[in-house]
């Protein structure tokens, strides 16, 4: 068992009224999976996202990753957690501008306690995972937006993740380049990394082992 | 912080060049702009404090009263004091007496000499008193046998380059003083009351018959000056005691209604508290209200330029939630965060460290050669200065670093990853602002007085003549020489030939001038004295032709005639002075006697118009006008009046003359106007300094704002470009940005002018004729701000209402 939710809500108060986001999700992933979260615009998916990425607190529930009980972490236990199992890919990419590709892949393993030399051929090893040795020392700006999110992943990937949460990783790409993606995150699967992504797709949504459908913050299956 | 996250603040600021350039030089220009200011005020209160034991040392002075009204105080005390308190009271650890002059001081074996050098008269317990270290000479032997002087070192390298001066003759003022070198003593900084070129030994002054040993108790007269040091342990109180018991003792006075006091002033106090009379360096220009204003400004500058760079960090990291969003996502936890910013804010204000280390240097080469500005030549060896340089730097760092460190750092990766701005900073930023528009407008405010009330000063009719005025400079060399007197007249009959000369006067002041002889000793004949009275009479010393040379006008009786013999006892007074003598107008005082000091009877012979002898910040005088010209040191100064505008042009024809009548003294001339307005010199420059100050808060506050305005824009550029798409025109978008200054300007203005209206009419309140704060002036300020603002923001903001709207929505 990677992770596991039990009967997590979480809403918002405004004007007197209480504004349910997540309603009673329960959940439990495995290691290995591929799961797809669908649902119309609003439904909760991104929320549903964050809180798994504890990038976002929740308000009822609990939540077990690894041995973790995520509930009851302070902040900093948690960024400790998340940024030791946990890789993320954004709909907009989300890379530094002011970094290099090489610079950017690199960005993750500076807040864990790798040697620089270490740093260095983890790097090049991605660089030349993904065949953009080419690219290393241009600007995210100079890249198209497949590119970019190649970038993205193997960011995501660089420090060795359990888990991966992809939010519309393909939102912003050509249909060429979002199958591309889809095909790496099949392959990373296959090499025994749990994915996760919310998708509007239902070709990309099949690249899963399974798909969660949200409506209104609340699994409808 | 990791090489990683320099780096790409390093992009980031290459990348905002305006920011980075703005943000460092503001920052730079207002570290030293303050720094310059303290360095000021420091130098100013910090006068005699050179002396090591300058707690110890007390100037004496002495206060006259009339009726117990206060009519004399002065810095000067009994002659006699001094001996007498060297052997008799206990405490005392040394007393020395000064006497000062200005001299001319002539090396004749290498026909080098300078007018006006500062000489203290004293003997060799001068050393006992101010620890001074002498270079050449032994402080036990200097300064007793008369005709011996000890020089600066300053002076010494003047006079005498590489020679040894010890034995070099050195004539004062002329044939009758050769002054034998005997001694060099280290100089005295400038910012002490008793700096001074030479020290002449007193016994020179006894042995010539016009001083002596033991002094006298009849009055503190205007040259003597008494300084003490106590021992360590003494008590003032003690001591003052004392004093007043040995006055009471030793001094009678000749007239019942007058009464002495003597007080202790602590060196250390004299430049800033001083109110007496005779002071040897007058302190003109400075007070501590000036100081206050001077620290307030430089605060303010200060604060202007951490409230810039706190703004625009603020500002520019607000557009970098993302970054902290991304950097969350990658695990970067809160303290991390912080530290990065506030390194971030460090490095900045180390870059504004060494732009500011430039100017100065730049400075130093350039700017502070000024004499007015010799205050700043030893910030390169002051530890005290760069102590205060970093620690400024680091203040401001933590300043601009730890707010934004704290509140962004708060920020929860979603919301960072969405660009929220919280709301807070907003008000922060804005509260900024007005603070900026709140300097502003004040100095604005400010520097427009200061210069309304200078050429208020200027304008003002003073009462004479001042243009087209040759003056020169009485000879030095005649002292008491028994052709003083009728060479006078032979040089005033000579120039009054040339035919471009209209009038020619000797007299002993000449306006512009404080009169230094003063007496409250005047009377109605038959009348008790006023007791009203506070001040002393001034008995200026004029002849026959100065009100006709100077166009003062007469308003009754007669002016003196050219037959000096006639006129022994007779005087001229000025308005104050008939109604201080309780006459009720002019024509009354014809022909009235008056008894003067020593009980002198005087007949006035004629009444003047009051004119401004000293400027338009002194109050005016009761003046007595008396022809007494009958020693050649009572003489001063030959006023030439002449009838047309190039007054140059005489000038080798009058030489001519004085060179056959005086042939062993310099010609040294000046003009009435240019010496007359010197007076306003120390005006102009705290206003020049003043205007300076203002003008470099104000730039900098206008940088701050061009910066803010390019990224608050930028901020609502969709914003913007939705309400162009949904129909606003340019002028709308134009109007809807600009209003939100408006509304920061109004706040600004609610707050400030009453503050500086208060601060400004209280310093106008030192001025005897003075200005109000104008309300066209206040208008002025208020329009001169809005027109800066806005060109300061119209750039950006225009940019932005004219954007096309595809450019930014689909960011
Ligand atoms: N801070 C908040 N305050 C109030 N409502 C919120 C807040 N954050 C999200 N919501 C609401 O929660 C709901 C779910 O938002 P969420 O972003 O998870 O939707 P989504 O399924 O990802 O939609 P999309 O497919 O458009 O990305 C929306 O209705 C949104 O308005
Ligand atoms: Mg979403």
């Amino acid at each position: 068992m990677l992770l596991q939710l039990n009967n997590i809500f979480k809403w918002v108060n405004s004007g007197g009224q209480r504004i349910f986001l997540l309603k009673d999700i329960n959940l439990s992933v495995q290691e290995g999976e591929f799961i797809s979260i669908m649902g119309p615009s609003g439904s909760g998916k991104s929320t549903l996202l964050n809180v798994i990425g504890m990038l976002d607190n929740f308000d009822e529930g609990e939540y077990h990753f690894l041995n973790e009980s995520v509930h009851t972490l302070k902040e900093k236990h948690r960024a400790n957690l998340y940024k030791e199992y946990i890789g993320f890919v954004f709909q907009s990419y989300h890379l530094l501008d002011e970094l290099t590709v090489k610079e950017n892949l690199e960005m993750p393993l500076l807040y864990k306690k790798y040697k620089s030399s270490e740093r260095k051929a983890m790097v090049a090893d991605m660089l030349d995972r993904f065949n953009i040795v080419g690219k290393k020392d241009l600007f995210p700006a100079q890249l198209s937006g497949g590119q970019q999110q190649l970038v993205g992943v193997a960011r995501a990937l660089i420090a060795i993740p359990k888990l991966i949460l992809a939010d519309e990783p393909t939102g912003n790409l050509n249909s060429k380049q979002s199958e591309e993606i889809m095909e790496l995150f099949k392959k990373l699967n296959k090499e025994g990394v749990t994915i996760i992504q919310v998708t509007h797709s239902e070709k990309n949504a099949a690249y899963g082992s399974r798909i969660i459908n949200l409506l209104d913050g609340r699994k409808t299956s | 912080m990791k090489l990683h996250f320099f780096k790409i603040y390093l992009r980031f600021l290459l990348k905002n060049k305006v920011f980075t350039l703005i943000n460092v030089l503001g920052l730079a220009i207002g570290i030293v702009s303050f720094l310059i200011l303290i360095k000021y005020v420091s130098y100013q209160t910090n006068y005699d404090r050179f002396f090591v034991d300058h707690n110890q040392i007390y100037r004496i002075n002495t206060h006259v009263s009339k009726n117990q009204q206060v009519i004399n105080e002065t810095a000067t005390s009994f002659s006699a004091l001094a001996p007498t308190l060297r052997t008799e009271t206990v405490g005392v650890e040394a007393t020395t007496q000064i006497s000062y002059e200005k001299c001319l001081m002539d090396y004749r074996e290498k026909e080098f000499k300078i007018n006006d050098l500062n000489i203290l008269w004293t003997d060799n317990s001068f050393f006992e008193v101010f620890n001074l270290n002498l270079i050449q000479g032994d402080k036990e032997e200097v300064l007793l046998r008369p005709f011996t002087t000890v020089i600066s070192k300053a002076t010494s390298k003047l006079y005498f380059k590489n020679e040894n001066p010890i034995g070099k003759i050195i004539n004062l003022n002329g044939d009758d003083y050769p002054l034998e070198v005997t001694g060099i003593f280290e100089d005295i900084p400038e910012n002490s009351h008793i700096k001074c070129d030479f020290l002449v030994s007193k016994a020179t002054g006894i042995s010539k018959g016009w001083d002596s040993k033991n002094g006298n108790w009849n009055g503190p007269g205007a040259y003597n000056r008494t300084y003490v040091k106590l021992k360590k342990e003494a008590n003032i109180s003690v001591f003052q005691d004392r004093l007043s018991a040995l006055l009471k003792q030793r001094y009678k006075s000749k007239n019942p209604e007058i009464s002495v006091r003597l007080s202790l002033m602590p060196i250390k106090d004299i430049h800033l508290k001083t109110y007496f009379k005779n002071e040897i360096k007058r302190p003109i220009g400075v007070s501590i209200e000036r100081l206050y204003f001077l620290s307030i400004i430089a605060i303010i500058i200060m604060i202007v330029a951490w409230v810039n760079f706190i703004n625009l960090t603020i500002g520019k990291t607000m557009t970098r939630t993302l970054e902290i969003g991304i950097k969350k996502t990658l695990g970067a936890v809160k303290s991390s965060l912080i530290r990065n910013f506030l390194l971030e804010s460090i490095f900045m204000s180390v870059l504004a460290f060494i732009v500011a280390v430039l100017i100065l240097v730049l400075a130093t080469l350039f700017i502070f050669q000024v004499p007015e500005l010799s205050f700043m030549k030893d910030i390169w060896t002051s530890g005290v200065f760069w102590f205060q340089i970093v620690s400024v730097m680091l203040l401001g760092a933590v300043f601009a670093g730890v707010y934004p460190a704290f509140s962004l750092s708060k920020l929860s990766p979603t919301k960072a990853l969405k660009g929220i701005v919280l709301q807070q900073n907003l008000y922060i930023k804005k509260s900024l602002i007005v603070f900026q528009f709140i300097a502003a407008i004040g100095l604005i405010l400010g520097t427009f007085t200061i210069y309304d009330q200078l050429t208020h000063m200027k304008d003002k009719k003073l009462g004479f003549n001042a243009s087209n005025k040759l003056i020169i400079r009485a000879p030095k060399s005649m002292n008491s020489h028994k052709l003083a007197f009728s060479n006078i007249h032979a040089f005033k009959n000579t120039v009054l030939e040339l035919p471009e000369v209209e009038n020619v006067s000797a007299s002993r002041s000449i306006p512009g001038q404080q009169v230094r002889y003063t007496s409250p000793y005047f009377k109605r004949l038959g009348q008790n004295a006023k007791t009203e009275s506070e001040s002393d009479y001034q008995i200026a010393v004029i002849d026959d032709t100065f009100f006709d040379t100077y166009s003062i006008s007469l308003l009754a009786g007669k002016n003196f005639t050219s037959n000096y013999e006639n006129h022994k006892t007779d005087i001229i007074i000025n308005e104050t002075a008939i109604k201080l003598l309780g006459f009720t107008s002019a024509e009354e005082a014809i022909n009235q006697n008056i008894i003067g000091p020593k009980n002198i009877q005087y007949t006035i012979i004629g009444v003047i118009k009051d004119y401004h002898q000293q400027g338009l910040k002194a109050k005016l005088h009761p003046t007595i006008y008396r022809y007494y010209l009958k020693y050649n040191y009572i003489h001063g100064h030959y006023s030439i009046a002449v009838n047309m505008e190039a007054t140059e042009k005489l000038i080798p024809a009058v030489k001519d003359i004085w060179n056959t009548i005086y042939p062993n003294d310099t010609f040294e001339y000046f003009f009435m106007d240019d010496y007359y307005n010197k007076q306003y010199a120390l005006e102009n420059n705290f206003m020049r300094l003043f205007f300076t100050a203002s003008f470099i808060a104000i730039l900098i506050c206008c940088m701050g704002l061009y910066g803010l305005s390019a990224h608050t824009l930028l901020q609502r550029k969709k914003e913007t470009a939705i309400r162009k798409i949904v129909g606003a025109s340019v002028k709308d978008i134009f109007i809807l940005l600009v209003k939100e200054y408006a509304y920061l300007i109004l706040i600004a203005l609610f707050i400030s002018l009453p503050i500086s209206y208060s601060i400004l009419e209280s310093w106008l309140s030192n001025y005897t004729y003075r200005v109000n704060v104008s309300p066209l002036l206040i208008l002025v300020s208020v329009i001169i701000l809005v027109s800066v603002v806005l060109l300061t923001i119209f750039k950006n903001t225009w940019a932005l209402a004219k954007r096309n709207p595809s450019e930014s929505v689909k960011v």
